[in-house]
């Protein structure tokens, strides 16, 4: 419960501080024109006001509201209220974790093999690594959604990056 | 109306190879639809080259079918996988995506498909009977009345933030903020650009949509664990009485305001999807917890935005003035054969415009023919293993991110979007208002400028424009309305139990998690 109410504060107060941050900039840009007209900080300005109006009212009500459910990843209640198998906290973000750097460097490599390799990638490596699957599932899944997303990137003509192996047939 | 034109309109457009073009572009619509990134202007701009060997009614017929194609294909997305393929599917990704969840994908699709038969049959009609005259009111439709109307449709924000509003404005607060990024468009001014190139071009919306919807999911999923395959029956796919029963009202009235919408230059399908989620929440009066998977919060939208969609070709065709993104390309398409759309054209290219209006009829059917007995097939798709789903997800999600601008920025910023959406998430702020918020803010801050100059820089304009005078009165009930209504009801609870009663006890009345009102 502390903890939560520890993340909640923070959260809103970095977004109270982005809000705040926007305001002066929208201020520093000029909230009107040498001509009269509406400046380009006006809308910055309002932005940032509501996002720190809003974000401060959070933080001052944090710890006044009764408990609210989902504050921890193991405890979420699920949006779709379906029935799932209890998750461990330490297997969920360890799973969550590998995702994002799969992730990250699958894109980070579409430049350099193209993007079509790269994807092909993310699919295999989150298949075995994140779900553990049977390395045949993994490639056969791996090989159908590549097959996918070739024919889109083919008959749509998107220039994606085609790498050293030009799969794509983009740039 | 003349009807012999529009029995010769159909007469053409009926013709074998029109139907056969017709049926062509609604199928490409529905499929580039579905790829969230590749919209309906992205569609038709890629085939428009294609079209030039063909007659310009033939031409024009291929081109419409895939833009009312793509509004129908974006809801498959948005309902399967709550990834919106278009901004006006956005908050059909709601409950959409919470009936699909609960093995109801097919009733859900289904609802969508006929919700957007009946708003395209209407509106149509509306738009051969309509649409000279109603093309005046557009032409009084200047930016004071964008501004108002714009203003009116980020105050549906309250829709998206499920009781907890400080949040919800919050969170509007940061898209406004993030559609700020960029040069300023007024005065070429860059903002928010910390001398970054990439910056300079500002943050795209469907990159956000992707990295929000997407990405932010599956991460939770893996949180929660992965939701287990939906195990319903075939039959189960199939649409019941009592959706269609539920789905009629906010059917029948989101055809007519969507059209209207849709016909104003500026206001366009999506902020006609969001208006029709805010009005027909506040018209509901069920059992069932608005967004968690009510029928009148998926037929109301999708309603709302196919007659949009179509009466966006009034302005169009009546005034030469485009009322979308993808109607301006039709406009370009009508220029390339020739033509010159605006007042004259119902009477010089009579047969051409009858056979085109004829045509959005044929596709409608088409559409609903195509995608209502595939819609348990598309529904099915649930029933594959999550861990098998997601990463297709992922990666299509990149691609739509990446096909945007064709830049691999685009991908990195659906990707940090994703893990900001998921904190967001985890600590209860609703993450709809930072779409709105970022769609609706640079269409506000434009028309805000442009008011504001009309005036000779002052917003005196405001009094001297009896149609904004009533949005902006509306936005003032909208926004005092609900606090009266619950002083009322207080007052009326303190009468009725004294004794029973503190000061206290109304606030404490719903406690609110990071999933809605506990």
């Amino acid at each position: 419960m502390a903890a939560a109410e520890h993340w909640e504060r923070a959260g809103a107060a970095t977004l109270f501080a982005i809000g705040v941050g926007a305001a002066i900039g929208g201020v520093r840009y000029g909230l009107s024109q040498d001509t009269g007209a509406v400046g380009p900080g006006f809308m910055p300005l309002l932005a940032g006001m509501l996002l720190a109006g809003g974000s401060l009212t959070v933080l001052l009500r944090v710890g006044r509201q009764a408990p609210s459910p989902g504050n921890t990843p193991a405890e979420a209640v699920p949006a779709d209220g379906a029935e799932r198998p209890p998750v461990d906290r330490r297997v969920a973000i360890r799973q969550i974790v590998l995702a994002l750097v799969i992730m990250g460097i699958g894109a980070g490599l579409m430049s350099l093999v193209g993007f079509i390799i790269a994807a092909a990638g993310i699919v295999f490596c989150t298949l075995v690594v994140v779900e553990r699957l049977a390395l045949w599932r993994a490639v056969t899944a791996t090989v159908v959604i590549t097959a996918m997303l070739w024919l889109v990137v083919h008959f749509l003509l998107i220039p994606v990056p085609a790498g050293p192996f030009f799969l794509a047939g983009g740039r | 109306m003349d009807f012999s034109t529009l029995l010769g309109g159909f007469q053409e457009a009926l013709s074998l190879h029109n139907v056969l073009y017709c049926g062509l572009g609604v199928l490409i619509g529905t499929i580039v639809g579905m790829l969230p990134g590749l919209g309906a202007s992205s569609g038709m701009a890629l085939l428009l080259p294609l079209t030039l060997g063909l007659s310009p009614t033939t031409a024009l017929i291929l081109l419409a079918g895939i833009y009312y194609g793509t509004q129908y294909g974006g809801t498959i997305s948005s309902v399967l996988v709550a990834i919106p393929g278009e901004a006006s599917t956005v908050v059909s990704a709601v409950d959409g995506h919470q009936l699909a969840l609960k093995g109801r994908a097919g009733p859900a699709l289904a609802i969508a498909a006929i919700a957007s038969f009946v708003a395209g049959t209407i509106s149509i009609v509306l738009l051969m009977v309509a649409a000279p005259l109603v093309s005046r009111i557009a032409l009084k439709f200047g930016p004071p009345e964008t501004f108002a109307l714009l203003l009116f449709g980020m105050l549906s924000i309250s829709s998206f933030s499920s009781g907890r509003m400080a949040k919800g404005i919050a969170m509007g607060g940061l898209g406004l903020l993030l559609g700020t990024v960029g040069i300023d468009a007024q005065s070429g001014v860059a903002r928010f650009s910390f001398d970054s190139t990439q910056l300079l071009g500002g943050i795209g919306f469907i990159e956000v949509l992707i990295g929000l919807f997407a990405v932010s999911e599956i991460i939770k999923s893996l949180g929660q664990g992965a939701p287990p395959p939906i195990r319903t029956r075939f039959r189960d796919m199939m649409i019941t009485r009592t959706d269609l029963r539920e789905m009629t009202g906010p059917t029948l009235r989101q055809s007519g305001q969507g059209f209207l919408l849709g016909m104003l230059p500026g206001a366009g399908a999506s902020v006609a999807s969001f208006l029709a989620y805010d009005v027909e929440r506040r018209i509901y009066k069920g059992p069932k917890k608005w967004g968690t998977g009510v029928v009148a919060a998926l037929a109301g939208p999708e309603a709302a935005n196919n007659a949009a969609a179509n009466g966006a070709f009034a302005p169009t065709l009546a005034l030469g003035i485009p009322g979308s993104g993808a109607t301006a390309i039709l406009l370009g398409a009508f220029l390339l054969f020739g033509i010159q759309p605006g007042p004259l054209v119902m009477v010089e290219q009579s047969d051409l415009v009858w056979a085109l209006l004829a045509s959005f009829y044929i596709g409608n059917v088409l559409l609903l023919i195509l995608n209502l007995p595939l819609a348990p097939v598309f529904g099915s798709l649930l029933r594959v293993r999550y861990a098998y789903l997601y990463p297709a997800i992922v990666v299509f999600g990149f691609l739509g991110a990446y096909a945007v601008e064709n830049r691999m920025w685009g991908i990195w910023v659906a990707f940090v979007a994703g893990i900001v959406g998921y904190g967001l998430d985890r600590l209860g702020y609703p993450l709809l208002p930072i779409v709105m918020g970022l769609i609706l803010g640079p269409m506000m801050e434009e028309a805000f400028v442009q008011t504001h100059a009309m005036g000779g820089e002052s917003f005196a304009v405001f009094l001297h424009r009896p149609i904004a005078l009533v949005i902006l009165a509306l936005c003032v009930v909208a926004i005092v309305m609900p606090g009266l209504l619950r002083m009322r009801r207080r007052l009326i609870a303190r009468r009725a139990a004294p004794d029973d009663t503190t000061d206290d006890e109304p606030r404490m009345s719903a406690p609110v998690g990071p999933h809605g009102p506990a």
